[in-house]
């Protein structure tokens, strides 16, 4: 049986590695938490490859305007009708920035609009229970980016599960650390990657 | 040397004489034979063709002289007919029947699936078109090449009906079965997340047992093992082992079960119910089958030392990669494919649906589904029509007076042919010789 595999998808456009840290993070956490069988490592796979297909979790962030190739965009509906998720992070956290504008779009083009995720929803019980919904992140307490917190995380559902998970909260910043950096913190702000990671594998 | 002349003209009229004699005896047989044949219809058996049967019924049983009857079929006759006839039979009217019905046959099984649907099995002698049909139609027509046909269809209105030639076989209305939930016991693994959404997919109801932590485990429905709720477990991997032996009792009791290669390895109590041993991996590369993976592409721990009872399902080449065998009053599927769900994701799009299917067949062949009989109906069924008529009347004969004539005679051209041989050696004989 294979390990969970943390994957980063590489698209042709904009900055796709600007977290390099957040694998690391989450492995980390998965280890430290849960029993999961977790590779060591994460894989960073082109979006536009059949790579994708080895990898039902993929987790693409980046700053700058995302701009679908049409074999990713073509990738990314395929990958999410076969029961894939994809995860998309604005990094810059801001809903008029450049990210969120064109990642959005193309989303839409690929598998339809998104739309806000309950907060009672099953993927914040997974594992740690977050009754308030998405935890909120460091930068939207500080009043970065479009000076906002945002109460639900958007999503794109198949037959009762998550396809595409959109966050405008910006987790790529919140988990951009070294690991043993945990050491230094009262409530460990990696926690929502375990359900996020759970979720995925059980539902 | 005259005495030798002599005896071999006496010879030659002896044989003369034979053949005359021979001639004359044949003409006598022949002219006989015909008299008997035209003897009067009061001894000749009643004959009735099977397109007339139904109508002349009533009055064959009225009739106030039963002598013999003979039915000409050109095909089985209808139970109702049969049964009549049966009837006649055992009133003691000697009833013989002759014709050229197919062995046919039909069963309906249910499918224990979601989906349900039935499998339509229908045989009939090689080289025949069989066309099924149900009360709202033709469903199928195949043309029968090993001895039948089999198909499965959706849903089926009313009885099936299977015909060849004038011969039509009926089942009985199809038991409806109960299905029951399924047990996943997985850890957190894309196997895991996959085959719970195959099965959910194709219409189970599953219960989910999953191990997060240390003493954390998670369960979506209940997983209390008892054939009153659950139809069939699957366990996947070691996570099992803490309910192994409630599996055992619930496998014994008549529940299903399927065994990966990794939960055999894992837990004892379950390799002990597995129809064999693990094997050593194969494990084909992944990358060369691209997006168009297919089930015979995936990691295959072959199944091997086969326990006495179980039998093969599927093989990869020369490896077992599914068995099965009876344990109690369950069943136990053992699969030997790893990582199933990288058929799903890179199977190209038809990946999704035939991962599913086979998993939901899959499950349905080892689950616990007890029957609910329709009411009773049997009697209106005719799944064998020529077996049930030779069981009414006896094997087919033929006409009883074609097999007198058979029996009495020469084909006519070979009888004349005979006598009018005869005749010209006796002539040219005694013409060559110079007599007269």
């Amino acid at each position: 049986m294979t390990d969970f595999t943390f994957a980063t998808a590489q698209y042709d456009s904009g900055d796709w590695d600007s977290a390099p840290l957040v694998p690391a993070n989450v492995i980390d956490s998965l280890a430290r938490y849960t029993t999961i069988d977790v590779a060591p490592q994460g894989v960073i796979v082109p979006l536009g490859s059949d790579a994708i297909f080895r990898h039902p979790l993929l987790y693409l962030t980046g700053h700058l305007p995302v701009r679908f190739t049409e074999a990713e965009r073509r990738n990314v509906a395929r990958y999410v009708e076969r029961g894939g998720l994809l995860f998309v992070d604005d990094h810059n956290h801001d809903v008029d920035g450049a990210f969120h504008r064109t990642a959005t779009e193309e989303l839409r083009a690929a598998v339809g609009p998104l739309a806000p995720l309950p907060n009672d929803h099953a993927l914040y019980r997974a594992f740690f229970r977050f009754d308030d919904g998405p935890p909120t992140t460091s930068h939207e307490l500080n009043g970065w980016g479009d000076n906002l917190v945002h109460p639900n995380l958007l999503a794109v559902q198949r037959g009762g599960r998550i396809g595409v998970l959109y966050s405008s909260k910006d987790y790529s910043s919140e988990w951009n650390y070294h690991p043993d950096s945990k050491r230094f913190m009262s409530v460990d702000n990696t926690r929502f990657a375990v359900n996020l990671v759970v979720y995925a594998l059980t539902h | 040397m005259r005495s030798l002349t002599e005896r071999a003209l006496r010879a030659r009229r002896a044989l003369e004489l034979g053949c005359r004699v021979a001639a004359l005896a044949l003409l006598g047989w022949a002219l006989l034979a015909a008299l008997r044949t035209g003897d009067g219809a009061d001894a000749r058996p009643r004959a009735v063709r099977g397109d007339a049967l139904a109508r002349e019924l009533a009055a064959l049983t009225l009739e106030r002289e039963a002598g013999p009857l003979h039915v000409e079929l050109p095909g089985a006759p209808a139970a109702a007919e049969r049964a009549w006839l049966r009837a006649l039979a055992r009133s003691g009217r000697a009833v013989s029947w002759s014709g050229e019905a197919p062995p046919t046959a039909l069963g309906v099984d249910p499918v224990a699936e979601p989906t349900g649907g039935v499998v339509i099995s229908a045989a009939g002698p090689s080289g025949s078109v069989l066309r099924l049909l149900d009360e709202a139609g033709t469903i199928d027509s195949a043309r029968v090449r090993h001895g039948g046909i089999e198909v499965r269809v959706p849903a089926l209105e009313g009885r099936a009906r299977v015909t060849a030639g004038a011969t039509t076989a009926t089942s009985a209305l199809p038991d409806s079965l109960a299905l029951r939930d399924v047990v996943v016991l997985g850890r957190p693994s894309w196997e895991t997340r996959f085959v719970t959404a195959a099965l959910e997919e194709a219409g189970w109801r599953v219960a989910l047992r999953t191990p997060l932590a240390p003493g954390q485990v998670v369960q979506q429905g209940s997983v209390a093992l008892d054939t009153a709720r659950v139809g069939a477990v699957v366990a996947l991997d070691s996570s099992a082992s803490s309910v192994a032996e409630t599996v055992g009792r619930f496998v014994r009791a008549g529940g299903g079960l399927i065994v990966t290669a990794a939960a055999a390895r894992d837990v004892s109590a379950l390799a002990a119910l597995a129809a064999g041993a693990n094997g050593p991996l194969e494990a084909p590369s992944l990358a060369d089958a691209g997006d168009s993976l297919t089930r015979g592409d995936l990691p295959l721990v072959p199944i091997t030392a086969m326990r006495p009872d179980a039998v093969v399902l599927e093989r990869r080449d020369r490896s077992v990669a599914l068995a099965a065998r009876r344990v109690g009053a369950g069943r136990v599927a053992q699969v030997g494919y790893a990582d199933s769900w990288r058929w799903r994701l890179s199977g190209g799009d038809s990946g999704v649906v035939a991962h599913r299917r086979w998993w939901s067949a899959l499950v349905a062949s080892v689950a616990h589904a007890p029957a609910h009989p329709r009411a009773d109906t049997s009697a209106e069924a005719d799944p064998a029509p020529l077996a049930a008529t030779v069981d009414a009347l006896g094997a087919a004969r033929p006409r009883p007076e074609d097999a007198a004539r058979a029996a009495a005679t020469l084909p006519t051209p070979v009888l004349f042919a005979l006598i009018v041989l005869l005749l010209l050696a006796e002539w040219l004989s005694r013409r060559l010789r110079g007599a007269r």
